[in-house]
């Protein structure tokens, strides 16, 4: 097993709607926001977690295969194919069963083949929601919304902390070629799912509205790329092994 | 003691500070996925002999571990504290350390609050598994991870002792793109590179012993404190099984003579046939005086 190339994948994420990842809190304060996005302890500015991205990525892709990925996966949280050439296993990673058939399985799959980073507000993006500092938030919006009781009574209040519509971050991924079909994945189910993703949405709340996303090449003018196919709005290239 | 510095600026969490023997596991797979399956097994066949260069753990730029000299009795509480906390030092007040021994402390800025090294921020990251069924968050497999947030415009220092037999910045860089230990795969270990510098590093005069600024070996220890490792496979080897349990020092331990190893951690059920696991534990020396009989 060996490393062919590197492929990188960099694009900036568009948040067409408003949209929240949400964090835990271990203590709250009188006064506190319900549900706060998380946020970059060092500069208190929102970011999209790696493992967010990642995560909701294999979720569409599995759904898209359908099948055993969905049937199966009811006692473990993922379905663990025995298939060392299983797509899902390979791209997104598989923590293997201490049982000698998964492990052998485990070794000839090889190492996950996707990398996702953390994705940071681009300088541009980080500027103008400094404006949204006087509105409640600090680079948010805090979003009101109101549950409203079946048989009368008064609206019960909620109030949900959300990056605003507009806010641009930069995303990129590692995406490892060790073989042929890794190469053919590439195309036929990374890509696949970043559409997916495009039509579905990232975060919490998506059947409300939120966390529609549209990705955009990070070197080129954003009005241009409205409707072109998603290979043309991500900057792809191989990171070279002699010095990245 | 003259060494090659690289300066790395974190990029975002990870889960630990970059430690000797993991940071050169790192470059020793990137070097088999460049060079070669049989010119890594001639590399680590020097390392078992002679290691032709010697990695420090990562500290913060301008500080370094506390070298574990015998201590000097404390009454006051406060002091006695305060020294039992510490575990990095100033270079300035590790060449007093390494020169007069614990008495240097007793002045120190660390030790009376004057001075301190920076720190990452920590945050609890909470991750959940979802429901394939309903799309939603599985109950159940909710877990919190603990993440350093370094500041990503804090250097970070790496000593280098010796030549590598290959540019060891591309090493290091690709190290960093692809992320250092655990959770690279959702984007945690990754670092920006810069150097190579040179760095003077402090020394006592007429040394008798050796701080190391990475994990070594137990034998040949004179004083030390002892940490068990149980590390997991890397590279190609996913999941389990574990590498075999070893022993070995923490940083700041001291020898008598520079020592190192090329430790055999292969499990009883190696991940494939044939294959060999072993993990370099070199110790990076800088003199000190030893004042005990």
């Amino acid at each position: 097993m060996k490393l062919r190339k590197v492929i990188r994948i960099r694009s900036v994420l568009l948040a067409k709607t408003g949209l929240r990842i949400g964090m835990s809190r271990d203590q709250m304060a009188i006064g506190d926001l319900d549900n706060p996005v998380i946020r970059n302890p060092l500069t208190d500015e929102p970011y999209i977690p790696g493992s967010s991205l990642k995560g909701k990525l294999r979720y569409l892709l599995e759904w898209s295969l359908g099948g055993d990925y969905i049937l199966k996966a009811k006692d473990k949280h993922v379905y663990a194919s025995p298939d060392p050439k299983d797509p899902v296993a390979r791209i997104f990673g598989l923590a293997p069963e201490n049982d000698e058939a998964s492990l052998k399985v485990a070794r000839e799959r090889g190492p996950t083949r996707l990398l996702v980073r953390d994705a940071y507000l681009t300088e541009e993006s980080k500027q103008q929601l400094e404006r949204a500092t006087a509105r409640g938030g600090l680079y948010t919006e805090i979003k009101q919304e109101v549950f409203i009781p079946r048989l009368g009574g008064k609206a019960n209040p909620r109030t949900t902390e959300r990056v605003p519509a507009g806010a641009r971050f930069l995303v990129e991924m590692s995406y490892r070629v060790l073989d042929d079909l890794d190469e053919d994945y590439f195309g036929k189910y990374l890509l696949r799912a970043l559409e997916l993703l495009e039509l579905d949405g990232l975060g919490g709340h998506i059947s409300r509205g939120y966390g529609q996303v549209y990705f955009l090449h990070p070197e080129k003018p954003p009005e241009a790329q409205e409707g072109l196919p998603l290979r043309e709005r991500l900057q792809v290239e191989e990171v070279s092994l002699q010095g990245a | 003691m003259r060494a090659t510095l690289f300066h790395l600026y974190f990029q975002g969490p990870l889960k630990a500070l970059p430690r000797a023997p993991t940071l050169m596991a790192h470059l020793f797979w990137w070097y088999r996925y460049t060079h070669g399956r049989e010119a890594l097994e001639a590399l680590l066949e020097r390392f078992s002999q002679n290691p032709p260069f010697r990695l420090s753990s990562v500290y913060p730029k301008g500080w370094l571990p506390r070298p574990k000299l015998p201590p000097v009795p404390v009454e006051e509480t406060t002091l006695r504290k305060a020294l039992k906390n510490l575990a990095l030092v100033s270079l300035e007040t590790f060449q007093a350390l390494a020169e007069r021994g614990e008495e240097a402390l007793l002045q120190a800025p660390e030790v009376l609050g004057r001075a301190k090294p920076p720190e990452p921020r920590r945050l609890r990251r909470s991750r959940v598994g979802i429901d394939r069924a309903t799309g939603a968050a599985r109950r159940g497999i909710l877990f919190t991870q603990e993440l350093l947030f370094p500041d990503p415009r804090t250097p970070y220092a790496l000593y280098v002792l010796g030549e590598a037999p290959f540019d060891l910045k591309e090493g290091l860089a690709f190290v960093g793109e692809m992320g250092y230990g655990g959770g690279a795969s959702v984007g945690l270990g990754r670092f920006r590179v810069e150097g190579p510098l040179e760095a003077e590093l402090p020394e006592a005069k007429e040394p008798n012993a050796y701080a190391t600024l990475a994990p070594g070996p137990l034998e040949g220890a004179l004083y030390y404190e002892l940490e068990p490792y149980w590390g997991r496979l890397g590279g190609a080897y996913v999941g389990k099984p574990f590498k075999r349990p070893y022993l070995r020092t923490r940083e700041g331990s001291l020898y008598r003579e520079v020592r190192n190893v090329l430790l055999d951690v292969t499990p009883e059920d190696p991940p494939e046939a044939g294959a060999r696991v072993c993990e370099v534990l070199a110790v990076f020396p800088l003199g000190v005086r030893v004042w005990d009989s």
